[in-house]
């Protein structure tokens, strides 16, 4: 009996053993084959825009995942996209709560676009913490020296040569004179002011851009005192939502018959303007255009686009502008062939080419002016959408180096900028047709 | 400012006078007859906007119609908010019932905002051509609205002049006395809600195809509402009716002289009269608390 039960324990031992060993082999051998890259994004979920930036990046991990990942070295990448409700722009609490899950939880060291203003509220998480972050801000809080792994690879500080191609197309139209209008808001009066300026730039007369209160309803002594200063072209560069259509309503109404640029239309907002005003009126107004149809010859972006189609039916143009910066972000990782923070921060860093993205090219530049001199902060891809028969139709994509200088023309920089480019040289562009070169703007 | 100018403001102060005019009036109503202070005068106005729409557009039925019922749809729901909530705090006092309309009017705010979202909802222009006289050209649909405000500013003369308006100037003058003369104060109070919040929807209804129904145009209009209950006088509605043409015309010119300032140079102007006339240009000065 005693024999019996020493067998029996000595067979569980070795049966015991045996199991850990095998499982040993196999562990290693499935880490070998197949490693997970988990890529974190904060978005609001409640919003239009958040539900079409998580949609859009899933649909990036699938396409890579279905193609095989992504081989590095000897291992292959498959990709894990993990999308937290970030809350809408003023909630730092939710934001943090979101990243810190991301971080924290998650174990995420890459995170990929965003909506709003979250790393400047959760940089104090992400910097510590070595997390590279390609995502947006609309201030300059994250262009610094001392943040070194976040890129604002989506933005819009080098994004005013879309305005200076719109003018353009205008003063061909036989524009002269241009005018901004805006909210009263901290962004409604810069928005004036980039506007003007880039309006000198292209050669208009400008006059000086006019201001509501924000909660303003009837815009009809608005229209009445725009009508008064006789403008040929009427920017509504700031302006978003409805107000777009209430504010073209009551020009029609006060006998405005000059040109019209909102610039954020979507199909909606045209629909209920139309609604007010009728076909005739928009017809030919040009705005920032986001949707990518049409006009996009970059057959890997078509992939993706049609791809989408698939995937969830009707096209929605909401996120395109966000999810810039995964194009960003996978082309740093093909060029580098690695997933390692500090070998991807340095090539971002020194970033010297356009990437193709959705909505067009993009590039990353340096911003002397902030004292940060790797390249940070993006040239966004932009497309100009004009209005023909009561439809949007993408006219044509604003090329990086105009959006690039005129910037840098528009925000007085030009000094600063030639300083570091005698130092470090010009940036290069992409192959794209352009309609300024830094002839136009540099001191003779 | 040449003349042409000159007329589009005009027109543009006057429309602002009597859409103000309109809620104001319904307002002073409420607060005279009731002494309920309605902080929904402003959601009612909004409400009347959707209805319209909902009307007009989406069933595609006549505009006349759609603001029929928007009035009646308004006055209804006053009506009901009256039986339902209103006169179970009035015996608790001016305070407790304005509070009741402040939950009101969270209510109201948030229910429309799930069901008609951010997006504003569009009515056509009634009229798309413009009147000119002596090449001075002003807007068909803001003299429509003016019409409109006029039209009803008149029925609702002739209202005050019924037997039930009668009745209810009473009611707001002395309850007891009114009380001992026969009168119904319960069925003026619920008729003065539905009034006065029928009129907020009418006003919403009448400038929705120049503007646009949205779920905040109300809390701007509230904003406004009280500089022109303020100016005229807590409970005149005389007092109401001028004063809301005043203020749609002073915010009309200051636009054009200071722009986005407009607003303040409407908060200055109350300011000053509140120091010289504490009671509004036809009202009595109000009580001060603690002081017989």
């Amino acid at each position: 009996m005693k024999k019996l039960s020493e067998r029996l324990f000595a067979i569980f031992l070795v049966l015991v053993f045996g199991i850990f060993f095998a499982l040993q082999l196999m562990i290693p051998k499935a880490e070998a084959a197949e490693k997970i890259l988990k890529i974190g994004t904060v978005a609001p979920l409640t919003l239009k825009e958040g539900v079409e930036i998580k949609r859009w990046m899933e649909l990036f991990a699938k396409v890579v995942n279905e193609k095989g990942g992504w081989k590095i070295g000897n291992d292959t990448y498959k990709l894990q996209s993990i999308v937290y409700d970030g809350g809408v722009m003023r909630d730092a609490a939710k934001a943090r709560a979101a990243v810190e899950r991301l971080v924290y939880q998650d174990g995420v060291k890459f995170m990929v676009s965003n909506w709003g203003e979250t790393p400047t509220q959760t940089a104090t998480i992400t910097e510590p913490n070595k997390v590279l972050w390609l995502g947006c801000d609309f201030t300059d809080a994250t262009v610094k020296p001392d943040l070194k792994y976040f890129f604002r690879a989506s933005g819009v500080y080098f994004a005013r040569g879309l305005s200076y191609v719109i003018q353009k197309d205008f003063m061909a139209r036989g524009a002269t004179t241009e005018i901004s209008v805006n909210a009263d808001t901290e962004s409604g009066r810069i928005g004036n002011k980039l506007w003007g300026e880039a309006a000198k730039l292209a050669g208009m007369k400008v006059i000086p851009g006019l201001t509501y209160p924000p909660d303003t309803a009837d815009f009809g002594p608005v229209a009445t005192k725009i009508v008064a200063l006789k403008p040929d072209l009427v920017e509504l560069s700031f302006v978003t939502g409805d107000q777009i259509t209430n504010i073209i309503a009551a020009l029609k109404e006060a006998g405005y018959r000059g040109f019209l640029s909102p610039a954020n239309l979507n199909p909606t907002i045209l629909a209920n303007t139309i609604a007010k005003v009728g076909k005739e009126y928009v017809e030919g107004m040009e705005y920032n255009n986001f949707d990518p149809r049409g006009v996009h010859n970059d057959p890997k972006v078509q992939v993706l686009i049609d791809r989408y189609m698939k995937e969830y039916g009707e096209f929605r143009y909401e996120g395109v502008f966000w999810v810039g910066p995964w194009f960003i972000f996978e082309d740093a990782v093909q060029a580098t062939k690695s997933v390692d923070v500090e070998v991807l921060r340095k090539y971002l860093g020194e970033s010297k080419n356009g990437v193709m993205t959705l909505g067009g090219y993009s590039q990353l530049f340096a911003r002397p002016d902030r004292g940060v001199l790797q390249t940070i902060d993006v040239a966004p891809g932009h497309g100009i959408g004009i209005v023909k028969d009561g439809q949007l139709k993408l006219l044509k994509k604003v090329s990086v180096k105009d959006q690039y200088l005129v910037s840098v023309k528009v925000y007085g920089l030009v000094d600063t900028y030639q300083e570091y480019w005698d130092k470090y040289g010009r940036p290069k562009f992409p192959d794209e047709p352009s309609m300024i070169d830094f002839k136009d703007i540099l001191k003779k | 400012m040449d003349a042409g100018l000159f007329a589009k403001v005009l027109v543009n102060g006057v429309m602002s006078g009597g859409i103000y005019a309109l809620v104001a009036t319904g307002f002073t109503l409420i607060l005279g007859v009731i002494q309920v202070f309605n902080f929904t005068q402003g959601h009612f106005y909004m409400l009347g906007a959707f209805v319209t729409y909902a009307v007009a557009t989406a069933l595609g039925l006549p505009y006349p119609l759609a603001i029929l019922a928007a009035f009646l749809a308004t006055a209804i729901l006053g009506a009901l908010m009256y039986f339902g909530i209103v006169q179970w705090t009035m015996p608790s006092g001016f305070f407790h019932t304005l509070l009741v309309t402040v939950a009101c009017g969270a209510v109201i705010s948030q229910t429309s905002l799930l069901t008609f979202g951010f997006n504003d909802r569009v009515v056509p222009a009634v009229v798309t051509s413009s009147l000119s006289i002596g090449g001075i050209t002003v807007s068909g649909s803001r003299l429509i609205v003016i019409a409109g405000a006029l039209v009803v500013m008149l029925a609702l003369y002739y209202f005050m002049k019924t037997k039930m308006g009668t009745a209810m100037v009473a009611a707001a003058e002395n309850r007891d006395v009114a009380g001992l003369q026969g009168i119904n104060a319960k069925q003026i109070f619920w008729i003065t809600m539905a009034v006065g919040c029928g009129l907020s929807g009418i006003a919403g209804a009448l400038i929705v195809p120049v503007l646009s129904a949205s779920v905040v145009m109300g809390t701007g209009m509230f904003i406004r509402v009280m500089m022109v209950v303020l100016v005229g006088g807590m409970g005149s509605m005389s007092g109401a009716l001028l004063a809301a043409f005043i203020i749609g015309l002073v915010e009309s010119f200051a636009y054009q002289l200071v722009g986005e300032l407009s607003l303040v140079v409407i908060f200055v102007l109350v300011a000053i009269l509140m120091f010289f006339r504490p009671g509004g240009l036809l009202g009595k000065p109000l009580p001060v608390p603690g002081e017989n």
